[in-house]
């Protein structure tokens, strides 16, 4: 059986949650700790990936990106390729319609650390930034790591967006999700079978492995 | 008074509350002192830098904090705020907490094993803070406080939460920081007798405002702020200097502005200022030198003036010595029979209390 569609799926979570640990952890301090009337309609924005069907984001995101669309025409310019049916193009994808769970459980984790924990650190000498690694982060620290297990799941598990964005080419966008749709289609129920109950046993083990963590004492947020 | 570390003259309005504080802090230990919800909070995170609204002047003596064109922010201050809740960092052991500050100070600073032994803290260091009694966090955070290498340290009520004994027992400590450490201190507290026991000056703190900056025994002498202070009975402090011991009585002898004190019970050596209390309570006016008494004090006085706050008593100023100032408290029929009115010569026979930690 062709386990490349894993291979790539993994690799797609991995680069996705990498991207989004690096641009969510900034959005989601300034959503924890802002006081600006822009807070509200960003938190709704960043959230709307979780009610739409993936088939609006995809279809949206295959005009933006498409050669002729306002992101993808000048990177096509700029690199010669597309972004559409491309691995870059289902790593834009997948940061967007994974957003809001890695975004969320940092949000909610700034937001129990408080502002409390950062003054101290800044009345004792500690630069803004300083303060967020040492202080902020660590004492985040299991919501970022729900962060990164949700995001990782939420993306293995994508397909409307996927589809759409990057069709299905072996070795560069088929991924699990696709590679079983597809053996479905072409009645291979077997490879089907394998491919859907590793990605269920998985899926599930992630969850358990979440909810076991966050079950325990909450992060070491004092009163 | 000596110079001035830090002056400020801050403003902050808020929904239902408006900052407008002016005054100054010296070296020693100066208590903020108000009613709760008088802003005293306000005004210390005002003065660290967490306040980023606040308008107005803060100058340390060593350069601007804060002024209509300048701002510091709160990490380059090193105001040392330690916090009522403590805020030690739930993620670090105490060890860490203390390193935390330490690390980052610029240079110089209280040393690290020094600020251990004299807070105790030896014991904790491989501790997390979840797994402290609220004491031993207020002491920890003290700590991480003086390693930050702080120019001046603002404590927030840190003796609010704790039991008595636990007070007493840090109260020394806190008050032991400016002569060791040289670093000045200013002590928000709505409780009186750690003014009275602490502090070398109190501001007086009333809705936003500071009504009145002096030293202790200055303040608690004035009938004027009596109210301000939580309404108390007439009252005022003296401050003397131990001159003599006599061993075999027990007893001290202070002098005081208001004459020469004797008192039991008080181990303070010879040359150490002692704080003392006289209550109108505690004062008896006699119009002759009684021969013999069971009071081991009593005073030449003159009356100066005679206030009836009403009910069956009266306050009678009177002056001792040249310059010091007793209160009595005197019923109308006794004041009757004294005779009492201005200018007349009286013994006061006084029972002073002693304050302070030196007990």
């Amino acid at each position: 059986m062709n386990l490349t569609p894993v291979w790539i799926s993994i690799q797609l979570a991995t680069v996705t949650v990498v991207v989004l640990l690096a641009l969510g952890t900034p959005l989601a301090w300034w959503l924890a700790v802002t006081r600006s009337r822009w807070r509200v309609p960003i938190d709704a924005l960043v959230a709307l990936p979780l009610v739409l069907p993936p088939t609006v984001l995809g279809f949206y995101l295959l005009t933006l990106l498409g050669p002729q669309g306002p992101i993808g025409g000048p990177w096509f310019k700029v690199t010669g390729q597309t972004l559409t049916f491309s691995f870059s193009g289902l790593v834009i994808a997948s940061v967007i319609y994974s957003l809001p769970f890695v975004v969320q459980p940092l949000r909610d984790a700034f937001r129990a650390v408080g502002e409390g924990p950062m003054e101290a650190a800044a009345t004792l000498g500690a630069r803004p930034l300083d303060a967020f690694f040492t202080v902020a982060c660590p004492l985040a620290g299991r919501g970022f790591l729900t962060a990164v297990v949700l995001g990782f799941a939420h993306t293995l598990g994508e397909f409307g967006a996927v589809l759409m964005v990057g069709g299905s080419i072996p070795g560069e966008t088929r991924v699990v999700a696709i590679a079983i749709y597809e053996h479905v289609e072409t009645l291979e129920y077997g490879a089907a079978h394998t491919l859907s109950a590793g990605l269920l046993v998985f899926s599930f083990l992630v969850l358990f492995v979440v909810y076991a963590l966050n079950r325990r004492s909450r992060p070491g947020v004092t009163g | 008074m000596s110079e001035a570390v830090l002056e400020f003259d801050l403003g902050l309005a808020r929904r239902g509350f408006e900052l407008a504080a002016a005054g100054e802090l010296q070296a020693g230990i100066t208590a903020l002192f108000g009613q709760s919800g008088c802003g005293k909070t306000t005004l210390l995170r005002c003065l660290a830098g967490l306040e980023r609204n606040a308008t107005g002047m803060v100058r340390h003596c060593s350069g601007v904090w804060q002024s209509s064109t300048q701002w510091l922010p709160v990490h380059r201050r090193r105001a040392g705020l330690v916090f009522q809740d403590t805020r030690l960092f739930a993620h670090l052991s105490v060890r860490q907490n203390l390193a935390y500050a330490e690390r980052r100070r610029p240079r110089g600073g209280p040393d690290r094993d020094e600020v251990i032994s004299v807070l105790g803290l030896a014991p904790l260091l491989d501790r997390l803070p979840a797994a402290l009694s609220g004491g031993e966090a207020q002491r920890v955070a003290l700590g991480r406080a003086l390693l930050g290498g702080p120019r001046v340290l603002l404590l927030d009520e840190p003796l609010a939460a704790l039991d008595y004994g636990r007070r007493r027992r840090i109260m020394p400590l806190i008050r032991a920081i400016p002569e060791r450490f040289g670093i000045p201190l200013l002590y928000v507290t709505h409780a009186r007798y750690e003014v009275l026991d602490l502090a070398d000056r109190v501001m007086l703190m009333a809705n936003g405002r500071i009504a009145a900056h002096d030293n202790v025994a200055a303040i608690f002498s004035t009938p004027a702020w009596w109210p301000a202070l939580g309404d108390i009975d007439p009252m005022v402090i003296w401050e003397g200097r131990v001159v003599a011991r006599d061993n075999d009585w027990g007893l001290t002898t202070l002098a005081t502005d208001g004459g020469r004190l004797r008192l039991e019970g008080l181990k303070a050596p010879r040359g150490e200022q002692v704080r003392l209390r006289i209550a109108a309570r505690d004062v008896l006016l006699v119009d002759e030198p009684p021969a013999a008494s069971g009071a081991l004090n009593a005073l030449p006085v003159m009356v100066r003036r005679i206030d009836c706050p009403g009910g069956g008593r009266l306050h009678v100023e009177l002056q001792a010595g040249s310059r010091a100032t007793l209160w009595a408290s005197v019923h109308r029929q006794s004041a009757a029979s004294l005779r009492l009115e201005p200018g007349r010569h009286l013994q006061a026979l006084i029972r002073p209390q002693v304050l302070g930690l030196n007990d």
